[in-house]
């Protein structure tokens, strides 16, 4: 722990002072400052530190330890800046510090700007300085497009409202407004929604600063009400829930937040709120004890901020952010309490905004995000949170009447599953947001471990309305989460669902589950973690090390024949050689009247070169490489052959689909299968359980993706290529390329949305001797892909493709009637 | 924009530093700049290429995996080396995945500016890594004791 956290920073602030909390590496990382790490080595007491190190160090890390007094730490950073402005080093050490913490840790934003408040009425030279280059910053991150930085900046300035003459921030935050305005007539709504969000998340801010006047701050909401009631296009594909269930306020159901803050400001300023910690109140004060100072404080013009003509951003690939949450259930209601704030309570976005925005800009260090996350309630109002890992059960008596009952670890989890299952996707991989959790869970077991199991009570409980991509982003984290923890888990509460049909979601899930855990591990293992009644889930073929050849069986059609060609890959014979027995495979297969003697052939070939390779990976690869010629060979034949060469893939493994579907994956590599062929063979070949495994979304939706990422990829290339650089020739060529994947990429799509709607429609000639309730969540597993595939296209061409879901599709329960109830 | 107010866990171990230095002491270009290949350590010798792929192919594609074998009895000895198609994909494995557990152990990560012939054997005496020669704890995922102290009970 000790060896990554919160260490020495890196790059540019000079100084060799560390980050937060005085917790130091103890390792060299970094080759560069070789000579400074021995000199910290030999000196590593503080007290050798020169001034604006330490100024440095004390700023970091304010508000983070609760056992030293803000009070105290605003002073101390303010006393020696005030007092040592004339310092160059120190005043740029500082300004520079400052500049990157309110863009790097937001949490830090409303103590640093208090700090400043109080350097200004101790030295009004200093203060102008601070908001000067804090106006250059935001103008700055506005003009080059970077806009969660340019909102931080802002929030920054919002704190510094009481310094700042007359309206100060609310007019930037109108014409930030007014421009949102602007790109809605031209239909770019995702940068509208944005900017909005820019203005109105910064709104609490300001009445949070000691200059609190609400009044601009209603006018403001009056223009943007009408803009946040716009949808975006692919807004009903981007909800988490389908179908006619609502798990939390139906009115936050697939509701962009934008829209949510809008209606959560708007009923915070018109009623009072019920307790002190909701609304705007659960915001930190940390200037209140120094009021007596701040009144007569010299003010200062507000820095110029002149906004952009246009944002330098892509913005058909903004996508609004849909509300999501784990612990808004309505039902707890029943109880009276909950452990978040609902999804309409102010707090609720201000909480999500400022967790959201240190998760993503943290990235390159997940144990100081987890880190910050526990300590959660060191950075709102002392009030506004329960105090840490209070059991659920004893929320109400700890509380009392008048506290809170939110709980700290529940906000940082919600917050975190919000980005787990955001779609079209989080800023960062999964595996990120996974991270995060592990950590959290290494570093509180007591506290998140509980939260964990509701929030994972939760999901399983509505896996019947959620996005069928979310389904499987929940099996895929619950999984890796598991492999972190020795596979423990309560599986007893969910046996009475193992009599479920294989299909039904929950029973899905279940299995989907063990699958992944057994990829990560093995099977005898996840046998040795499960309760009795679900052993028998796990077959003794999955425990075998290798599956079996299935030729060796005398049963088996054409088995010698087959036997003689494994021998002949295996012993690397020439081509001519194993052409020779195939060639004898397929007459002898016309003899016997076989249908397609070819299919035959291929097979034995194919499975002779999966057993040959099923020691491991680098040896599959390695075979596949030797017999590429002959492979594609075959691949080439037809679409038929290519789908059949991944079908006799997926049937050599088929006790562990999960390596089958990663051998496909690299015979696409080679082109030896096609995308067409892999996806033709899950949705027509692979049995009608298939959409609901996970190993078949995962060839599906892996390989969809590489088709759409090659297209975007070349379409960026294509903007930059210049008539300068490349003949007309070239670009001729480029062009063709480019047609021939935008084409394949159609047939897919067209190939996928026909055999989805196919499998969906309830048509009776399908599926012959199912019961009904399996092929009722047959055709839901297919209604559930289309969408999801919808998405995924509709995505990657940036048109809109929305495909006609209407009847008996996902519906998305958010009506205009239910946003106007507010 | 670089992150200046925390450490960052993508930064590579002082391992390659060491042996650069040792060899010359002219400042040459960063052999790790564009790295898109990992080290991983601290592996079970009975941990599988597929299970090491099903872990990292959550940071992107795997080009290639080479698993460390002991130069001897060409087993696994407990390392390997993940080569993804992106220098992006390696310092998010770094970031998301190093320090995390596979098959049940905290795995250690590191920045490789990519894998020659031969990298792959233990170079320790007893043909395993050199880590596992020295250690004096009972690991059953590495061979129980380490090589130095099972020598004694080999020959007795």
């Amino acid at each position: 722990m000790g060896d990554y956290y919160r260490g020495r920073e890196e790059g540019r602030g000079g100084g060799k002072g560390g980050g937060g909390g005085g917790r130091r590496s103890q390792k060299r990382r970094h080759r560069e400052d070789d000579d400074e790490d021995k000199e910290y080595r030999r000196s590593r007491p503080y007290e050798r530190e020169d001034l604006a190190s330490r100024l440095r160090r004390d700023t970091i890390s304010i508000a983070e330890s609760p056992l030293t007094k803000i009070e105290d730490t605003i002073n101390l950073i303010a006393n020696t800046f005030a007092s040592n402005y004339d310092n160059e080093e120190l005043r740029n050490t500082f300004l520079n510090t400052l500049l990157s913490l309110v863009v790097e840790q937001p949490f830090k934003i409303p103590f640093l700007a208090a700090a400043v408040l109080v350097i200004n009425s101790q030295n009004p030279e200093a203060g102008k300085l601070i908001l000067d280059e804090f106006g250059k910053a935001a103008q700055a991150y506005l003009t080059e497009g970077f806009l969660t930085s340019a909102k931080l900046v802002l929030r920054f300035l919002a704190g510094l409202q009481g310094m700042v003459e007359g309206d100060g921030l609310y007019l930037v935050l109108g014409s930030i407004v007014d421009q949102a305005a602007g790109y809605l007539v031209v239909e770019e709504v995702g940068l509208a929604l944005d900017l909005v969000w820019i203005a109105l998340i910064t709104v609490p801010y300001i009445l949070a600063s000691p200059k609190s006047d609400s009044s601009f701050a209603s006018e403001l909401l009056k223009k943007t009400s009408s803009i946040t009631e716009v949808k975006h296009r692919m807004q009903s594909l981007l909800s988490p829930f389908t179908g006619g269930y609502a798990p939390y306020d139906a009115r936050a159901q697939g509701t962009h937040n934008a829209r949510i803050l809008q209606l959560s400001l708007e009923s915070y300023l018109g009623s009072e709120p019920s307790k002190p910690f909701h609304g705007v109140g659960c915001l930190p004060r940390p200037y209140e004890s120094f009021l007596p100072e701040l009144e007569g404080a010299t003010k200062h013009p507000m820095p110029e901020i002149t906004l952009p003509s246009d944002y330098p951003v892509d913005k058909s690939s903004i996508m609004p952010n849909v509300y999501f949450s784990v612990f808004a259930d309505p039902n707890v209601e029943v109880r009276a309490f909950q452990t978040v704030p609902p999804p309409l309570e102010l707090a609720s976005t201000l909480f999500r905004d400022a967790i959201v925005d240190t998760i993503d800009t943290l990235d390159c260090n997940r144990l100081v995000v987890s880190r910050f996350l526990i300590e959660i309630d060191c950075y709102f109002s002392p009030n506004a949170f329960i105090k840490r890992a209070v059991p659920f059960d004893r929320v109400i008596e700890t509380a009392g009447p008048e506290g809170s009952t939110w709980k700290p670890e529940d906000v940082a989890v919600d917050a975190i599953f919000s980005q787990l299952y955001k779609l079209p996707g989080p800023n960062h991989k999964l595996v990120y947001y996974h991270s995060i959790l592990t950590e959290l869970c290494k570093l509180a077991p007591a506290a998140v471990a509980p939260s964990l199991g509701r929030a994972i009570r939760f999901m399983y409980k509505n896996l019947e309305s959620m996005d069928t991509e979310l389904i499987y982003r929940f099996v895929d984290w619950f999984s890796h989460h598991l492999s972190n923890f020795g596979f423990t888990w309560k599986w007893a509460e969910w046996n009475e669902n193992l009599t479920l049909p294989d299909v039904h979601p929950k029973k899905a899930f279940i299995l989907g589950a063990l699958e992944k855990e057994i990829r990560l591990s093995f099977a005898t293992r996840i046998k040795g973690t499960i309760p009795d009644p679900y052993k028998e889930l796990i077959s003794e073929a999955k425990e075998k090390e290798q599956p079996h050849f299935k030729y060796d069986s005398e049963d088996e059609p054409f088995c010698n024949e087959a036997k003689e060609v494994l021998h002949a890959v295996a012993d690397k014979k020439e081509d001519a050689e194993v052409d020779a027995i195939l060639a004898k495979i397929v007459e002898l297969a016309k003899e016997s009247g076989v249908a397609d003697p070819l299919f035959v052939a291929r097979d034995a070939y194919v499975t002779a070169i999966c057993h040959i390779g099923a020691k491991s990976l680098s040896h599959v690869l390695s075979c596949i490489e030797r017999c590429k010629e002959k492979l594609l060979a075959i691949g080439n034949e037809s679409l038929d052959a290519r789908r059949q060469i991944v079908g006799s893939v997926l049937s050599y493994w088929e006790d562990q689909p999960g390596i089958g579907a990663n051998v496909v994956d690299k015979l696409l590599n080679y082109s030896i299968v096609t995308p067409l062929s892999v996806v033709e063979w899950v949705l027509h070949d692979a049995g009608n359980k298939a959409l609901s495994h996970t190993h078949a979304w995962e060839m599906v939706s892996t390989t969809i993706n590489k088709v759409n990422t090659r297209v975007r990829q070349m379409v960026a290339a294509r903007q930059v290529m210049s008539i300068n650089d490349y003949t007309e020739e070239q670009l001729a060529v480029y062009a063709q390329t480019l047609n021939a994947a935008e084409i394949e990429q159609g047939v897919l799509l067209s190939a996928v949305t026909d055999a989805l709607t196919a499998m969906s429609d309830s048509s009776d000639e399908m599926n012959g001797g199912i019961d009904v309730e399996s092929k009722a969540w047959m055709q839901w597993w297919a209604k559930g892909w289309l969408r999801a595939f919808s998405r995924k296209f509709g995505v990657a061409e940036g048109t809109v493709v929305e495909q006609p879901v209407a009847d008996g599709g996902p519906s998305t329960r958010l009506d205009p009637d239910d946003m106007d109830t507010m | 924009m670089p992150i200046t107010t925390v450490q960052r866990l993508d930064a590579p171990s002082s391992y390659f530093e060491k042996r650069e230095r040792r060899r010359s002491t002219s400042p040459k270009p960063d052999p790790l700049k564009d790295a898109s290949t990992l080290y991983v350590g601290n592996l079970s010798f009975y941990t599988t290429e597929e299970q090491i792929h099903e872990l990292f192919s959550k940071c992107g594609e795997i080009k290639r995996l080479v698993m460390g074998l002991d130069r001897f009895t060409k087993t696994p000895c407990g390392f390997c080396f993940v080569e993804y198609y992106t220098h992006k994909d390696t310092l998010d494995a770094m970031k998301y995945i190093g320090g995390t557990k596979l098959d049940e152990r905290i795995i250690r990560t590191d920045l490789d500016p990519g894998f020659k012939e031969g990298r792959q054997y233990g170079r320790g005496p007893t043909g395993g890594q050199v880590r596992d020669y020295y250690r004096d704890d009972y690991d059953p995922g590495r061979g129980g004791y380490g090589g130095r102290e099972q020598r004694p009970v080999a020959k007795g």
